[in-house]
């Protein structure tokens, strides 16, 4: 079985009275360790399926299963301990904590954990190793530059090892080159430590990172394709 | 990192908020405990004087009345019929009476009279003590002298009414205030806890860090008021009463407002701590 997977989920808001349908009929499922680039026009719905996958945000109807986990069925106490244990989340704007050290940051979501500070730090000492800002750990956010603030929220995501890491837009404030920096630190994480990325993007460089690339349009996956990185670079080249 | 941490470090990034809500709460604090010191030291020199001076109870026979009138023109007023003493029967069963009091007793039996120095808590339980000589005893009546305590008593009542309500005022004024302030630093962390949703804080966390916040604030006010109003009460009281005047702690009073301003410190920070609990985490991280 698939280590995550999307049965029949739909999704509908109720603005003002009238129905939208965000999401219409989706089954998805997805491996431990793929690296998925969701993309689609703006309002095509792949935030919602996101934030779905991310269990943040219910479905009208359909089951999310993750590691044969009934998601949606878990309280909503539960599923916050199932974020905390399984995922990590990236946004567009990083939303650092603008009165925490780099280092602070990474250990805010260990607050609620059991670890001693000792191990906290350790572990915040870790991944902003692998994140290259451990010269920078007692900077605070408006310290460091955008790229940077982004890859400290990287590393608060990955404190956990969570085995997902679901991110909504993360190089859409960055320059190209940040981004890209960005793109390449997801890449690596995604094979040294085999985490299943998620990500929604505009950005046509997603492609050459991720091995699997998911459109959405009106809320329905337009295609789903394995990406084929020779014939990706290639075509990269030619652009 | 733990979450307490977070909430200190938050006051300390929100510098003009914290100082804005410190000032007011120690403000509000300062007028109760020195409200309160001063009632308490009222109420204690009252008691005090009643247990060192004591009152005189003078207890007499009782006797009849009679008054004369003859077509609507008084000739007599009040003249006492007859002349009785008080019977050795009557001063055992006083003695009965008194047995658990602190008193001292100078029998004039040949003036039909008993002097009767009694020292007590409180004036209420004077003027109870004679209620009850006269009703077990019928055949004498007691009458007492307190002095200026009465009329002390009554202006004691009176500031203590005043207080009581100008507390309820303050306590009042308090919440909103920090309601009001709590409730714009949520508002203005609403991406900070949408963060901390997705990272699997439960909402009791989020919760705790508003009401952590909340407490840590009130604490700071409450020690800086505990010192000034104790100062100030203690100046006050050293001026009205120089000769009687020793250094007056509170303790009891100084701990009850502690506890009870916790209590309603955390109650009117319920609402935004809630608020905050609650959040839409999608929502709160799309705000900027």
């Amino acid at each position: 079985m698939a280590f995550i997977n999307l049965e029949n989920v739909t999704k509908i808001y109720n603005l003002k009275g009238a129905n939208v349908t965000a999401l219409q009929t989706t089954d998805l499922t997805i491996n431990q360790g793929e690296f998925l680039a969701l993309m689609g026009p703006s309002g095509s719905g792949k935030s919602t399926l996101l934030t779905i996958m991310g269990t943040l945000n219910p479905p009208t109807s359909g089951r999310l299963i993750i590691d044969d986990i009934d998601v949606y069925q878990l309280n909503q106490e539960r599923r916050a301990d199932f974020r905390y244990s399984y995922t990590g989340f990236v946004f567009q704007q990083m939303h650092l904590l603008s009165y925490l050290t780099s280092i602070e940051n990474v250990m805010v979501p260990l607050a609620v954990s059991k670890y001693s500070r000792k191990e906290q730090y350790f572990m915040a000492e870790t991944v902003l190793e692998q994140v290259g800002l451990l010269n920078k750990k007692h900077r605070l956010p408006k310290e460091l530059s955008g790229g940077e603030q982004q890859r400290v929220a990287i590393a608060r995501a990955i404190v956990n090892k969570p085995a997902i890491i679901f991110a909504d837009e993360p190089t859409g404030s960055l320059d190209t080159n940040t981004g890209n920096e960005i793109l390449t630190l997801f890449k690596k994480l995604n094979e040294t430590n085999n985490q299943t990325i998620i990500m929604v993007t505009h950005n046509p460089e997603t492609l050459s990172y991720a091995s699997r690339t998911v459109v959405i349009r009106d809320g329905i996956i337009d295609s789903d394709t394995l990406s084929d990185k020779e014939y990706l670079c290639s075509e990269d080249r030619e652009v | 990192m733990r979450l307490y941490q977070i909430a200190y470090r938050s006051l300390l990034e929100r510098k003009a908020k914290s100082i804005f809500l410190i000032i007011g709460l120690s403000l509000g604090l300062l007028a109760i405990i020195t409200l309160m010191t001063i009632t308490q030291f009222l109420s204690t020199s009252l008691t005090t004087s009643l247990k060192e001076h004591g009152a005189n109870i003078l207890i007499l026979p009782r006797t009849e009345t009679i008054s004369l009138t003859f077509n609507g023109i008084t000739v007599a007023n009040e003249r006492i019929q007859e002349h009785s003493y008080i019977s050795s029967n009557s001063i055992d069963m006083l003695k009965d009476i008194l047995a658990t009091s602190d008193y001292s007793i100078n029998e004039k039996t040949d003036l039909g009279v008993i002097e009767l120095h009694l020292k007590s808590d409180s004036i209420d339980e004077i003027k109870q003590l004679l209620a009850s000589i006269e009703t077990l005893m019928p055949e004498v009546q007691a009458t007492v002298s307190l002095g200026n305590l009465d009329s002390r008593q009554q202006l004691f009542e009176e500031f203590n009414t005043y207080t009581v309500f100008t507390i309820l005022i303050l306590i009042v004024v308090s919440i909103f205030l920090i309601t009001a302030t709590m409730m714009a630093s949520v508002n203005e962390r609403f991406p900070e806890f949408g963060v901390m949703r997705s990272a699997g804080y439960r909402k009791k966390n989020i919760a705790s860090i508003i009401l952590t916040e909340t407490i840590l604030l009130f604490i700071v006010s409450f020690v800086i008021t505990t010192i000034i109003g104790l100062v100030i009460s203690n100046l006050v009281l050293a001026t009205i009463y120089s000769s009687q005047y020793k250094l007056f702690i509170p303790i009891t009073s100084v701990i009850y407002i502690g506890l009870s301003g916790a209590i309603v410190s955390l109650l009117a920070a319920l609402y935004p701590a809630m608020k905050a609990a609650n959040l839409d985490p999608i929502e709160a991280v799309k705000k900027i």
